[in-house]
């Protein structure tokens, strides 16, 4: 992505919130570029500032209790500084998202028709019937059996799996050319979460359009994206291809991960290595390694001074003092 | 099926309220500290005493004449106006009076709400900012006012001072349509500061919480605009809540509309109750005091059901 100009580039993006105990850091310092056509998976486990990344670089946090900083590019405009009505513009049909719960996400006191049709009239002023068309096309192309039914039934009314298809249909009305999956598959039975998956990446390839998906399960990301960033803490940590991150990942913390992949093999029921401890408090941030505290090769070292972005090879970066490829 | 089952439980808690409190009137009007015939007829002979004590069941007991008196209530034979000789029947009384009462309630509620939706909305929506918190302290001193004092000082301000408006009697709306909303428009307002207060305050917090749901987020993903949001995602949820609160205030307002009523030399249902108090037409006002609880129980059953039309997730479900 060096020579091409990405489509969507964050440059020291941080995001801090206040708090009844001070400023909490979110998000912090992190790069990233989003190419044309690209899929590109954010994983990290809950809390490490996954969903204020994705929202953030949309500008949908709340103005007055979020502060952002550094900047965001699409195209050529920097959305950072732009006003809500400026990035409205761009909302639905340039960036949209899927949320993390769709049970939250859609309103549950109007109908699914009204939900998923109000963004073509608005946003391409088309008329209730070209709307309601393209609705029934959009639910019949997110494999949701008789529309014509689920346009007029309420959120409540249907099952996890039909209400993130839906999600997924409201979410690609406008065809966005870029699309945010916050947990798409989270809030879903285990059997239903390859379909979903499967289903995006279809769409993806159909529309030629970017996507970035959030998880905190490696494992889901795996066959779906080109590039995967880790994140802890509200860092990027680890950046690489797809394949060059699973076969030769540097930090301590994608390695842990990574162990907690559930495999075909392991017997249902036997709990995965977790990782043991918890995040660092977002309110103190640390001096060292935002890691040293669960890290299994923490050193003096780690304690002191925090580990730089370095690159090992084009396009895979990490932050660690003692990477895992490396002498140790 | 399922859904005529809560709707059947509740008609049924409906009718057990009803017989109960007007049981328990029943039971007073023996309890008096003077007998009701000798009362109405202090100077009847024996005869006429005791024809009357039968026309008012009162030589059965306490349970047959509570029975035949209820199953003439409910086919509006609810007796006579005793100071009138005995020329005006009671219901022709309610028939005269209670529209008069369900106007000034239907207009206090009105006004209340013209008032809240719009000043809820904007102040969730401008919450801490200096607009809202002059609107919501306004609002706040308005409401710890009374009712009556609050019409005392319209009467004196508005009516008296500045003649705007006429602060005596009533004017029916076929008499004189102008005239009649003239009359009741310091009644109703008097009324329905408190009540556009409390529904300020409560659109407010509900909109204030609606704006924090991520459906809210979700439609501002999808590039609508900030009003479009306002009253197609976020109005319609939080005006489950302000409909509650109108219908179960419905109830409370009968207290509100008889003082009201008095105050304003109104003759709605509130005068005539204060003015059979006032001549012991005991009689009459039992049926009266029947007619105001049937009201409070109909409007908060009503309340109820309408929850159910308007947030789809509590139809059938309850
Ligand atoms: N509106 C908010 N106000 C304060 N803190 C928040 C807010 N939203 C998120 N946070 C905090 O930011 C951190 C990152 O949260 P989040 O992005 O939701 O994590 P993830 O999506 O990776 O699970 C958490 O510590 C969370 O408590
Ligand atoms: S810098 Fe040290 S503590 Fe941090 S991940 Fe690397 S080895 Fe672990
Ligand atoms: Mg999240």
């Amino acid at each position: 992505m060096s020579d091409v100009q990405p489509m969507l580039s964050l440059r020291n993006f941080s995001v801090s919130f206040d708090t009844a105990r001070g400023p909490l850091y979110a998000v912090r310092n992190v790069d990233i570029d989003v190419a044309d056509g690209e899929s590109l998976g954010i994983v990290g486990e809950s809390g490490s500032g996954k969903t204020v990344l994705s929202r953030g670089a949309m500008g949908l946090l709340p103005k007055r209790a979020a502060h952002r900083s550094g900047t965001v590019i699409y195209d050529d405009h920097d959305l950072s500084t732009a006003p809500r009505d400026e990035l409205r513009q761009y909302w639905g049909t340039g960036m949209a998202m899927i949320f993390q719960d769709p049970m939250t996400a859609l309103n549950p006191v109007r109908k699914i028709g009204s939900q998923l049709t109000e963004g073509l009239r608005v946003r391409l002023q088309m008329n209730k019937h070209d709307a309601k068309t393209r609705g029934l096309e959009l639910l019949h192309r997110v494999r949701i059996p008789d529309p014509e039914a689920v346009m007029e039934k309420y959120p409540f009314q249907l099952s996890g799996g039909m209400r993130q298809r839906v999600m997924i249909a409201i979410a690609l009305a406008c065809k966005p050319r870029l699309l945010f999956a916050d947990e798409p598959t989270t809030a879903l039975d285990v059997t239903v979460q390859a379909q979903v998956m499967q289903l995006l990446s279809e769409l993806r390839h159909e529309m030629g359009m970017s996507m970035v998906i959030v998880t905190h399960d490696l494992g889901v990301v795996a066959g779906h994206t080109d590039r995967i960033a880790v994140m802890y803490a509200g860092e990027v940590v680890e950046i690489a291809p797809t394949k060059q991150l699973f076969a030769n990942m540097q930090m301590p913390y994608t390695e842990a991960l990574m162990k907690s992949i559930p495999r075909l093999d392991t017997p249902s029921g036997q709990r995965l290595p977790v990782i043991s401890g918890r995040l660092p408090d977002p309110t103190q941030p640390e001096i060292g390694c935002s890691f040293a505290s669960r890290c299994p090769y923490v050193t003096d070292k780690c304690r002191a001074s925090a580990p730089p972005l370095v690159e090992v090879t084009p396009g895979h970066s990490y932050r660690c003092w003692f990477p895992i490829g490396g002498s140790r | 099926m399922t859904r005529a089952l809560p709707i059947l439980r509740r008609l049924g808690a409906l009718l057990a309220v009803i017989v109960l409190s007007t049981f328990f009137l029943s039971c007073l009007l023996r309890l008096l500290p003077t007998d009701l015939v000798d009362m109405i007829l202090s100077m009847g002979t024996p005869q006429e005493k005791a024809a009357l004590r039968h026309t008012l069941y009162l030589d059965r007991d306490v349970f047959t004449s509570y029975i035949m008196w209820f199953s003439h209530f409910i086919r509006g034979d609810m007796g006579i106006i005793y100071g009138t000789g005995g020329g005006e029947t009671v219901w022709s009384h309610v028939t005269r009076s209670l529209p008069i009462s369900l106007l000034i309630m239907l207009y206090t509620q009105v006004f209340a709400l013209v008032i809240a939706v719009p000043l809820g909305i904007f102040t969730a929506y401008r919450a801490g900012k200096k607009s809202d918190r002059a609107i919501s302290n306004t609002l706040f001193t308005a409401s710890s006012v009374p009712n009556f004092a609050l019409a005392f000082l319209l009467i004196i301000v508005v009516g008296v001072k500045l003649k705007w408006l006429p602060t005596l009697e009533y004017v029916g709306f076929k008499e004189n349509p102008f005239q009649h909303f003239k009359h009741l428009a310091i009644p109703c307002i008097s009324l329905g500061v408190g009540l556009a207060a409390s529904y300020t305050r409560l659109l407010r917090t509900d909109v204030i919480a609606a704006l924090k749901d991520d459906y809210v987020t979700m439609a501002a993903s999808k590039g609508l605009s900030d009003s479009r949001i306002l009253l197609t995602h976020v109005f319609r949820p939080a005006s489950v809540t302000l409909l509650t609160a109108a219908a179960l205030n419905m109830g409370a307002l009968i207290g509100g509309t008889l003082v009201i009523e008095t105050i304003f030399a109104i003759p709605g249902f509130g005068f005539e109750i204060a003015y059979a108090l006032g001549t012991k037409e005991f009689v009459a006002l039992q049926s009266f005091i029947a007619i105001t609880a049937i009201g409070y129980v109909i409007f908060n059953v009503t309340a109820d059901l309408l929850i159910g039309v308007v947030d789809p997730r509590t139809r059938g479900s309850r």
